[in-house]
């Protein structure tokens, strides 16, 4: 399927090139015919790009190992699972997948925006095929995943066994969407900027876009975690691994957005650092990429690494100086429609919470970049470990955390110091209750209670703006408490799902606080010895050594040692962690062993085993054991947030009804009515 | 073999999609990107999302009134902030029955805030088919039940927003309602 898959390509190449002139040129003169032949090139290049996608996924299908990218990332004996997640395990697939995936979004925003956008849509058809343009001549001229080798293996290499998880199977993908659907707003971002149609028609056109966006990154970065967890055998799930903090970067700067876009749509002010925000998250999502695939900074994700980079510096490079023009030509149509009412209100608030988060942003790319830059300045790569971006970004997220909570409680446009200190009053005090219950419970560690007297805090905050928002709907529309709840969400989902999505971030919090209690130690244990860790809670669990045991699986040399656990002598159960050597379907080792721990995980604590290979032949096994508290809570962050921003964007209903349409004419009404009042 | 005479088809398919509506010259015949389609798609689908200054008052009017509802809001705040927005939203539907007005080539002479106040004065109480007659004169949906007191056919208001609407309106101004 080479062929095909190289013809379009090739096709694709020629696609993009036209789409992106034809865009250009479209929404400059507004002719018709170039409007609708820009539009049907981002249509074409989906389909052309969906063909060549489909033409690997049948050479991987058929273990067409004279292909060098099947052979490399495949063999015989993988799972069929694996075998279709290498369309994105390997370098060109990845790049395919990501080609593939915006050429679907471009056609997607054609297809779904409406027609009053219509004069931005040639313009964003143009930027997405731009961008394609650069995936695509990259795969072409660097990295094609349909080269074929001088002779045909009678296996493939097989897959990285780190990579064969089911968590690899989503995590990449959902990262990849999240990375990919920035282009989206982006795209519009820059169609904005180049009709001179500033108001804040592009700011609605992408509402939907941006959260979908920041939803994928979320889950990805979410996952990614969880990959990091059970996968790479550390006992942890953030480690400031470069790779991380580029999944993180766009995360922040999207989060940053999707506050302060609610600043310019509402009072018409942050214009220019809405623009700076989504170009920066764009940015950034190349650079995630760049960092990825260039093996520039070394880390636990270098899964590929080629003179790639050098196309994403040279566009890094050249997207940041054509923005930067844009954003200077443009500067004089971005002021601001009103000024700050009072640094007591919703928007100063989120004015603060934009800083914060350019700031965690700001010390995490610098904390990635700095062995870079001191390679350039010194001649070593100087590495900034996790204490680094432990003590710049703690007190930041707290600070961020604390904000979480009083924005929310401060009304629009202006608030009055006293109001606030009232709605102040409950959460404050339910946070001061759980910090002395900490203190006086024997917690010792600073930041882990002011966290968790900060979520409490948050909660209580939440808790109090849905039951003071019931008892309003209540008071005005006379609804039933339960009708008032319902439609209190249903009509404000925006909202509404937003505190939900913040109760998803307090129990990351949560989740994250439990990894300063985490207790761990090393043993050597023969067949019945017994080992003795104690937990956070004060209990003690004992970990005796059953046996090791040895055999052979689908496409692996299976080596298992099992333990038996206990805690305060009571039996919990048996825990095993493996060792496992990959072999190809000719029984040849196929990588280094690797190693998959052992988790016992509940709603207090996870039991994490990891056998570190036996002594000399013997039945005496090297165990690392760790018990992590609370670790099940970040991923259950994770479920909440993903279904306070499903709330947030669900369509229909709501506020998309009559119901203030209704409303707003009543005012309508009223207000003349007044003035009529006045004048008899 | 087969590849290379598959990927020749697409590649004419995919060439011809893109340079037909060249070739056509944009003679209107295509399904996609006519002006009546667009305009189907124009109706707006969140309120929140309309750009009329009369609209984005009567939200933030809204707004403030939950706020001051929910205890966010002073009284002393809750009173200035509603004077400012609600002298914005007056001023938003006078320059929008200013428009119409004009539209409509009606002679302007008399002031547009003073031709608002008139109107009202000369709209009859309405009477709701549920609630019987409503004491608000011009009232566009009933205060007691919500439903809307405009019939369709009336084409001076929009039946969904009750905005004021221009002779031969096909969407109504204020909400983006389809009225045809």
């Amino acid at each position: 399927m080479t062929v095909l898959g190289q013809l379009s390509l090739g096709l694709a190449l020629l696609l993009a090139a036209w789409g992106s002139v034809v865009g250009f040129v479209a929404g400059r003169t507004g002719r018709p015919e170039l409007i609708r032949s820009a539009r049907r090139s981002v249509e074409a290049l989906f389909g052309v790009l969906a063909v060549a996608s489909v033409a690997l996924l049948v050479a991987l299908i058929r273990h067409d190992f004279n292909v060098e990218y099947v052979a490399l990332q495949t063999s015989r004996n993988l799972p069929i699972v694996y075998t279709i997640a290498a369309f994105y395990s390997g370098q060109s697939g990845s790049l395919l997948f990501w080609a593939f995936i915006l050429s679907g979004f471009a056609a997607a925003a054609q297809w779904t925006t409406p027609g009053r956008y219509r004069h931005l849509m040639p313009y964003v058809g143009a930027v997405t095929c731009v961008v394609t343009l650069f995936f695509v001549t990259t795969i072409l001229f660097a990295a094609s995943p349909f080269e074929r080798l001088p002779f045909t293996p009678a296996d493939g290499n097989g897959m990285n066994p780190q990579l064969q998880n089911p968590g690899m199977a989503i995590h990449p993908p959902m990262l990849y969407l999240g990375y990919i659907s920035i282009a989206i707003p982006f795209a519009f971002a820059v169609a904005a900027l180049l009709s001179r149609r500033l108001d804040a028609g592009w700011i609605h056109a992408i509402r939907k876009w941006t959260l979908l966006s920041w939803i994928f990154l979320s889950v990805g970065v979410t996952l990614g975690m969880w990959w990091a967890y059970v996968e790479l055998g550390w006992g942890g799930y953030w480690a400031w691994d470069p790779v991380e903090n580029a999944s993180f970067l766009p995360w922040l700067t999207m989060t940053a957005f999707l506050h302060s876009v609610m600043v310019q749509e509402k009072r018409g002010m942050l214009k220019k650092w809405n623009v700076v925000l989504i170009m920066l998250s764009f940015l950034l999502s190349i650079f995630g990429t760049f960092i990825t695939r260039s093996g520039i900074i070394s880390s636990v994700h270098s899964f590929a690494q080629s003179s790639i980079g050098y196309f994403f510096l040279v566009f890094l490079v050249v997207a940041i100086i054509a923005l930067g023009w844009l954003l200077w030509s443009r500067l004089p149509l971005l002021h601001t429609e009103t000024r700050l009412e009072s640094m007591v209100s919703r928007e100063a608030g989120f004015l603060f919470n934009n800083l914060l988060l350019v700031g965690i942003a700001f010390s995490v790319l610098w904390g990635t970049l700095f062995p870079i830059i001191s390679e350039l300045f010194r001649g070593t790569q100087v590495t900034v470990g996790p204490p680094f971006f432990n003590r710049v970004n703690i007190p930041i997220g707290l600070a961020l955390l604390a904000l979480t909570g009083i924005g929310p409680l401060i009304a629009w446009r202006r608030a009055s110091p006293k109001n606030l200190r009232r709605h102040l009053v409950v959460p404050t005090a339910i946070g001061a209750v759980v910090a002395v219950l900490l203190v006086s419970g024997g917690v010792t560690d600073f930041y882990s209670i002011v966290a968790l007297a900060l979520a409490a805090f948050v909660t209580a905050g939440i808790v109090q703006e849905f039951v003071r928002g019931v008892g309003a709907r209540h008071r005005l529309h006379g609804e039933n408490h339960a009708l008032a709840f319902m439609r209190l969400i249903g009509r404000n989902r925006r909202r509404y799902g937003g505190y939900i999505v913040h109760v998803g971030i307090v129990i990351y919090f949560l989740g994250f606080v439990g990894m300063a209690f985490k207790s761990e130690m090393e043993a050597s244990l023969k067949p019945g010895e017994t080992a003795t860790l104690r937990s956070a809670y004060g209990h003690e669990y004992a970990f005796t050594h059953l046996g090791i045991s040895q055999y052979e699986a689908l496409n692996r040399f299976v080596t298992a040692a099992s333990v038996e656990v206990q805690r305060d002598g009571q039996r919990v159960g048996i825990v095993r962690s493996e060792k496992r050597q990959h072999v190809d379907s000719f029984g040849r080792p196929s990588f280094e062993p690797s190693t998959e721990a052992g988790i016992r995980s509940g709603l207090l604590l996870d039991l994490y085993v990891v056998f570190a290979g036996a002594i000399a032949g013997t039945e005496e096994a090297v165990y690392r054991f760790t018990i992590n508290p609370l670790v099940w809570w970040v991923w259950f962050g994770g479920v909440v947030l993903v279904f306070g921003g499903a709330v947030t964007m669900w369509p229909g209903g709501g506020p998309t009804k009559g119901a203030p349409r209704r409303r707003v004419a009543g005012y309508s009404v009223q207000i003349v009515e007044e003035k009529v009042a006045e004048k008899v | 073999m087969v590849e290379l005479v598959v990927g020749v088809i697409v590649a004419i398919v995919a060439v011809g999609i893109v340079l037909e509506p060249l070739l056509r010259d944009g003679r209107g015949s295509l399904h996609y990107g006519n002006d009546t389609d667009d305009a189907e798609e124009d109706v707006l689908t969140d309120i929140e999302e309309s750009e009329s200054p009369k609209v984005q008052a009567l939200l933030a009017l809204r707004e403030i009134e939950f706020d001051r509802e929910t205890g966010k809001l002073s009284d002393e705040d809750y009173q200035s902030l509603k004077q400012r927005y609600a002298a914005a939203a007056l001023d938003a539907i006078n320059a929008e029955e200013r428009t119409t007005a004009e539209a409509s080539a009606a002679p302007g002479e008399m002031d547009a805030a003073e031709a608002a106040v008139q109107r009202v004065k000369s709209r009859k109480n309405v009477e709701c088919p549920s609630c019987g007659p409503r004491p608000e004169r011009g009232a566009v949906f009933c205060s007691g039940c919500g439903r809307s007191l405009v019939v369709k056919h009336d084409r001076s208001r929009c039946w969904m927003c009750g905005s004021a609407l221009s002779e031969g309106a096909k969407f109504c101004s204020g909400c983006g309602t389809t009225l045809s």
